[in-house]
């Protein structure tokens, strides 16, 4: 478990949604109206990343086949997906967004 | 007082017809019955991660216990015989009978054959259960080489498919371009390029006359009399219904079973869902069937809440993908030869969209790398706006601006 430093808070504006990488793990990092939100990048249903799709009202809608998952529980809502995505604990310090990591 | 709702057919939609069934609230009897020997699976992934090497179970759509846990008796390798609506009685084929009170028709379809000599030796092999996709991908052995008859989406899946896996492949389609419907040809053009470079051997107004070899395979036989050598041939030149058992018993068909939006058929208390269904009327496009992962899945919403007479969601434009080597390609709507074709971006690169443009409002579009854009176009198309062909095709101008509703 440890806390580290992704992206810098200006990295993202509201509404965005960006790739990191943190130990060779992808995440997609959001920010939904100045909170910042991470989860894994890589759809629970074929491998796409998250971070190239459609982001809306706390959901992140998949680029390839439509699975639309919670951004902030990592729920799988509809969409070919059933399987629910992993999500990180996200916190600002300053002008950091860090993430926990197992 | 409780009912009892038969599916017949166990693939993606009959399945999805029980889950939401049961999501919507239903205490009914459910009986799915299906004649596969799987539990019910997805069909998308058959011709793409499972030729790769991925296992059966991914594309099961629900395990075992869930059937169990929500009540629904599940039938498989069960085959239903005959439906008799004035009893409201299906016969199984052990003769047993089961009474309904709404019936759906989930039976999908099946690869349509070649009617040509040598259709019938061994090595000749059509894609569309899990077990045709074990058995073909068996084939796929390096340096095999594998002949696919028909170059429509199916047949370019298994083509890169194959080649990843190191076959030899040709794929032989009787038309001058492949997906001539799509574009004019200019999608199937751009596939050409993709699948050539990946080394795919296409060609195209090639008709075949023959299947050749000795109990097994050898050659196919093309009608200008080349001979081209193959350990396996894959004919993918579409599907047809299963609507043999909706037509005996009186329901209106056309290579399908003919449905309303509520997916309700011409007899009371029988619906239809899936690929087997003909939509009568869905989105701005008439008796259409779609064979599609999105189909399946708002037909069988569509199914659950008429049955529980609920009203059914709103009508949007059909939508499928496909997903060849690395790239990944989405079609929404429909396309005639005489729309307006409007490119955004440069059809040469990665990445870019193109849209068919009808009496000012946009009736289709192909995305070729280009799913973020996906939930705006369908905004724009479901709400049948009138839309700027200029601004449409400017790359510079973000498509959400183009919103009005």
């Amino acid at each position: 478990m440890a806390w580290k430093a992704i992206a810098r808070v200006t990295d993202l504006e509201p509404g965005a949604v960006k790739a990191c990488r943190v130990d060779n793990v992808p995440l997609a990092l959001y920010n939904l109206d100045g909170e910042f939100f991470a989860t894994h990048d890589i759809c629970t249903h074929a491998h796409a990343c998250l971070s190239d799709g459609y982001l809306e009202d706390g959901k992140i809608e998949c680029p390839l086949h439509q699975g639309v998952f919670d951004v902030r529980t990592g729920n799988a809502l509809s969409g070919p997906v059933d399987i629910n995505l992993k999500t990180f604990p996200v916190r600002v310090e300053s002008d950091d967004v860090l993430v926990e990591m197992d | 007082m409780k009912q009892r709702i038969i599916i017949v057919g166990a693939g993606q939609s009959g399945a999805r017809t029980t889950a939401a069934l049961r999501k919507q609230g239903s205490t009914d009897e459910i009986v799915l019955i299906g004649d596969e020997a799987e539990l019910p699976y997805e069909r998308p992934p058959l011709s793409k991660d499972i030729l790769a090497g991925a296992p059966l179970s991914g594309t099961v759509i629900f395990p075992r216990e869930y059937y169990a846990e929500h009540d629904i008796d599940v039938r498989v390798d069960t085959r239903v015989s005959a439906i008799e609506p004035p009893s409201q009685q299906i016969a199984l084929a052990d003769s047993s009978r089961l009474v309904y009170d709404h019936l759906v028709l989930a039976t999908g379809v099946r690869a349509r054959r070649l009617d040509i000599p040598g259709a019938e030796l061994d090595g000749v092999l059509t894609l569309r259960t899990a077990r045709d996709s074990t058995r073909l991908s068996e084939s796929l052995t390096p340096n095999a080489r594998i002949v696919i008859l028909g170059g429509g989406f199916l047949g370019l899946e298994i083509a890169a498919a194959a080649v990843k896996r190191g076959c030899a492949v040709t794929v032989v389609e009787s038309s001058a371009v492949l997906l001539g419907r799509i574009l004019g040809g200019f999608l199937g053009k751009r596939l050409a390029e993709l699948h050539r470079s990946n080394g795919v051997d296409i060609r195209t107004n090639a008709r075949v006359m023959a299947i050749e070899g000795q109990g097994s395979v050898s050659a196919i036989m093309l009608e200008d009399g080349t001979a081209i050598p193959a350990d396996t041939v894959v004919v993918a030149v579409g599907a047809v219904a299963n609507d043999e058992l909706a037509r005996a018993a009186g329901l209106e068909c056309a290579d399908g079973v003919l449905v309303d939006p509520h997916t309700r058929t011409s007899v009371a208390g029988i619906y239809a869902v899936g690929d087997v269904a003909r939509q009568r009327e869905r989105w701005s496009l008439t008796a259409v069937r779609l064979e599609s992962w999105e189909n399946a899945e708002l037909q069988a919403q569509a199914a659950a809440r008429t049955i529980l007479g609920e009203p059914v969601s709103g009508d949007v434009a059909p939508w499928f993908w496909t997903d060849q080597y690395d790239q990944n390609i989405q079609i929404l709507g429909g396309c005639e030869p005489d729309d307006a074709v409007v490119i955004r971006g440069d059809a040469a690169a990665p990445s870019w969209c193109a849209f068919f443009v009808r009496r000012g409002r946009l009736h289709g579009a192909v995305l070729m790398n280009a799913g973020r854009e996906r939930r705006i176009v369908r905004q724009i198309m479901d709400a049948r706006q009138i839309v700027d062909c200029a601004m449409l095709g400017d790359p510079g101008r973000p498509l959400k601006s183009l919103v009005t509703a």
